[in-house]
């Protein structure tokens, strides 16, 4: 009896261990929900009828009692916003939301939805180095927005189409099969460009530079007082993008830009490229450039620029809180001007960054994820957005309605778009299944120190990009006749 | 208490530990194998059998071929240096007359316990161009024109990692060798000393022959530290650039798995890893292997 005892316990102990491990392995949720539960179906009764009253539309309670699954992304922008609109959403249309958001949410993702647990609505910004959207995009596995986009707003008489600014709903982003149509609709969007101390520019009687000449004129000035006129995330030449690409947009023209991110022949070898290449690396060449910059990571070269040492620097808005605890001249304030142009009439362009919402094919509930995500750009939902997250949606009006809420260096950032700059929203095209080519290395990494201490020239630089899109052409060919 | 509770007191204990190693190590290394003949690009979607294809774009690839390059550079140049420097620091450190080698044991050992993380930006500050303290102490001493910006530059960026990996690692190793040495019985160096022997000779003759069965597996751990932390300080310290002089393997594989999805092509660069640490370690085993001398 006693020997059963022990190798029953001794048995269990095993197993005990066991699960302990495995146990492991599973993910936190964090369920903001909470109003379903208790007395759940008078609760969700009575914010039915919410709903019915709070969007003027009768069938709004068919959602009732369904959950929505909700993975997001949860990045600089924090989460605070999202769960203060679940609730709200929750509360209105009765149903449950489970919200999952995570840092990694990508890794939480990738093992659910290989096992076929898809989630209504993926929230995720497209730099988001897990691969999924990228994923979804090559198998084609996100559902079509138009028909969502064609109806009308939850709190206004125009189409949900109509709320938001131009130039989002068909870039590359948002509409990543090229025809313009959309299956990720952009939530929020943040400027990038180049950063400067307002305050210094004020002092100095300095002004924000419109042309590469402007631009050099500044680089004079700034030597005369010590400063260096550039300097960039040496370590992560892809941070240029913000400066280069509206360059290359506004010498090239959007649609010249445009066979870029397609990897059209020529694209990155042509005249104008090659004037805005050389501008480049005469930063380098004529002493505007911070010395060590290409040693510094972000931290530090954004630092030097805040300590005065350089003039400008490409960086987003999201530099005004990863800095927040770094030190600076005194007086320093924020400001963002565009890229130059080559022309005093040229066009003028800036990159923003966007935070996606996505409904996959295999979505559970989509016409409730379709709910969802009008409810996400109401009015209601911009404001809280702005006031929990600082997050500003690319919707009509939406800078007026916050700017009460949001501070001033940010307004300032956007406030770039006041006049005639063009947001540039288009990233290089996903690339075809199995392409080894890495852009990011062929197209920065690899060159851009080796430029800037004139070890290569803009021509090689170009050559060796025109060299990848060759390769990347032909994967897209091969992976058509597959 | 019995032949046969003994037994299942064994199975019991060992099973959790067996089943772990399996699960989280010897699982992976097949499916990563496995995978590598697959062309595995999407999340989703179904891999499809490639054969040797993933293998055979290896050759082809220039990228693959730099970071090969600088891999084997690293597991050949770290298992030398480390586990030679810390033999050094270990003799230094049990057998000289310093007064303070209880403060360097522990000096020594000291980034060993700090995050490998931690360890890369503390190097990035020390070698910044401009605030660093050796570029600081460069100029203070008037040699500005090598004050050079050392992570990036493509002519040091590598080596500047290597001091690093070197200073990180260096410690944990001595302190192997230092309970190696404590090993080896006193005798021995007192009949050395009235041989005659100096200190050079008695670190030959006495304490290298005893400790050699430690210095080989030092070799071995230092093998494991080329591919693994290298691959840690790259990415905090230089992020693998400039241009691609400190883009190790492991780097390139996580590049091509989550920047390009292709996982299965991923898993063949994981493959040849695995292949420089086996063919090194065997290497190193087949130079080292001499009679061991027991005491």
């Amino acid at each position: 009896m006693k020997k059963v005892l022990v190798r029953m316990l001794s048995v269990l102990c095993a197993g005990v261990m066991l699960f302990t491990v495995i146990a492991g392995c599973g993910t936190a949720k964090t369920d903001t929900s909470g109003t379903t539960t208790g007395d759940s179906s008078a609760a969700a009764k009575a914010a039915a009828t919410s709903a019915e009253t709070a969007t003027g539309d009768t069938g709004k309670n068919e959602f009732e009692n369904k959950t929505l699954d909700f993975y997001m992304f949860e990045g600089g922008y924090g989460k605070a916003a999202e769960e203060a609109i679940v609730a709200k959403f929750e509360e209105t249309y009765g149903v449950k939301v489970n919200m999952v958001s995570s840092p990694k949410i990508g890794e939480i993702l990738r093992p659910k939805m290989i096992s076929g647990m898809t989630p209504d609505v993926i929230m995720m910004n497209l730099n988001d180095s897990s691969g999924i959207v990228q994923a979804l995009v090559k198998e084609k596995s996100i559902l079509e927005l138009t028909p969502m986009l064609d109806e009308k707003a939850l709190d206004s008489d125009s189409t949900v189409r109509d709320t938001f600014l131009s130039g989002f709903l068909d870039c590359s982003f948002t509409a990543p099969y090229g025809d313009g149509t959309t299956y990720l609709l952009p939530l929020l969007y943040s400027p990038q460009g180049l950063i400067y101390n307002k305050d210094y520019f004020d002092k100095k009687g300095l002004k924000a530079p419109k042309t590469w000449d402007d631009f050099f004129a500044l680089g004079e000035a700034a030597k005369k007082d010590g400063r260096a006129l550039f300097t960039y995330q040496g370590i992560y030449p892809s941070y240029l993008e913000i400066m280069l690409y509206p360059a290359i947009a506004s010498a090239n023209g959007i649609d010249g830009y445009k066979k870029y991110v397609n990897y059209e022949a020529g694209s990155f070898k042509n005249d104008a490229v090659k004037q805005v290449l050389t501008n480049f690396q005469d930063i380098s060449k004529k002493g505007y450039l911070l010395k060590g910059t290409t040693a510094m990571n972000h931290t530090q070269s954004q630092t030097a620029m805040m300590q005065g040492q350089a003039l400008f620097i490409p960086c987003g808005s999201w530099m005004e809180g990863e800095m927040k605890d770094a030190p600076r001249e005194e007086g320093f304030q924020f400001a963002m001007c565009p890229a130059p142009t080559l022309t005093a009439d040229g066009k003028q362009y800036a990159s923003v960054g966007l935070e996606t919402i996505l409904i996959p094919k295999a979505a559970k509930n989509p016409e409730l994820a379709k709910e969802f995500l009008k409810f996400m750009v109401t009015q209601e939902s911009q404001k809280v957005f702005a006031e929990k997250a600082s997050g500003i949606e690319p919707v009509k009006g939406t800078l007026d309605l916050c700017k009460s809420i949001i501070s001033e260096n940010l307004y300032n950032f956007y406030a770039m778009f006041n006049g005639d700059v063009l947001p540039l929203v288009d990233s290089l095209k996903a690339l075809p299944d199995g392409c080894k080519v890495v852009t990011n290395d062929e197209i920065w990494v690899k060159p851009t120190s080796k430029v800037m201490n004139d070890q290569m020239t803009v021509d090689q630089w170009m050559e060796d990009v025109e060299k990848a899109f060759a390769q990347i052409r032909d994967d897209f060919a091969k992976a058509e006749q597959k | 208490m019995n032949k046969r509770s003994g037994y299942i007191f064994a199975a019991v204990t060992i099973i959790p530990g067996f089943f772990l190693v399996a699960l989280f190590l010897i699982y992976p290394m097949l499916q990563m194998v496995y995978q590598s003949f697959f062309d595995v690009s999407s999340l989703l979607g179904n891999p499809s059998y490639a054969g040797l294809d993933n293998y055979k774009s290896l050759l082809t690839d220039e990228n693959f071929i730099i970071a090969l390059k600088n891999t084997i550079f690293l597991t050949l140049l770290i298992p030398i240096a480390v586990p030679f420097i810390s033999l050094v620091l270990a003799v230094l450190v049990t057998q000289t007359k310093l007064k303070e080698k209880a403060l360097y044991r522990v000096l020594f050992f000291f980034p060993s316990v700090l995050p490998m993380v931690s360890v890369g930006i503390l190097w990035q500050f020390i070698y910044h161009p401009t605030i660093g303290i050796i570029n600081s102490a460069l100029n203070s001493l008037g040699l500005e024109a090598i004050a050079f910006a050392w992570l990036g530059d493509e002519r040091f960026a590598m080596w500047a990692v290597v001091i690093t990996m070197i200073w990180q690692a260096a410690g944990y190793l001595m302190v192997m060798n230092i309970a190696g040495i404590d090993r080896i019985p006193l005798e021995l160096y007192e009949s050395a000393t009235l041989d005659g022997a100096g200190a050079l000779r008695k670190f030959t003759a006495v304490t290298v022959p005893f400790l050699w069965e430690v210095v080989r597996m030092t070799i071995v751990f230092a093998i494991g530290i080329a591919t693994n932390v290298g691959f840690i300080l790259t990415a905090v310290m230089t992020a693998g650039g400039p241009g691609l002089s400190t883009t190790v393997l492991l780097r390139y594989m996580f590049t091509q798995a989550f920047q390009n999805s292709n996982f299965g092509y991923a898993m063949s660069i994981a493959v040849v890893v695995l292949l420089i640490s086996f063919v090194i370690s065997l290497i190193s085993n087949r130079l080292t292997n001499r009679e061991t001398i027991e005491y």
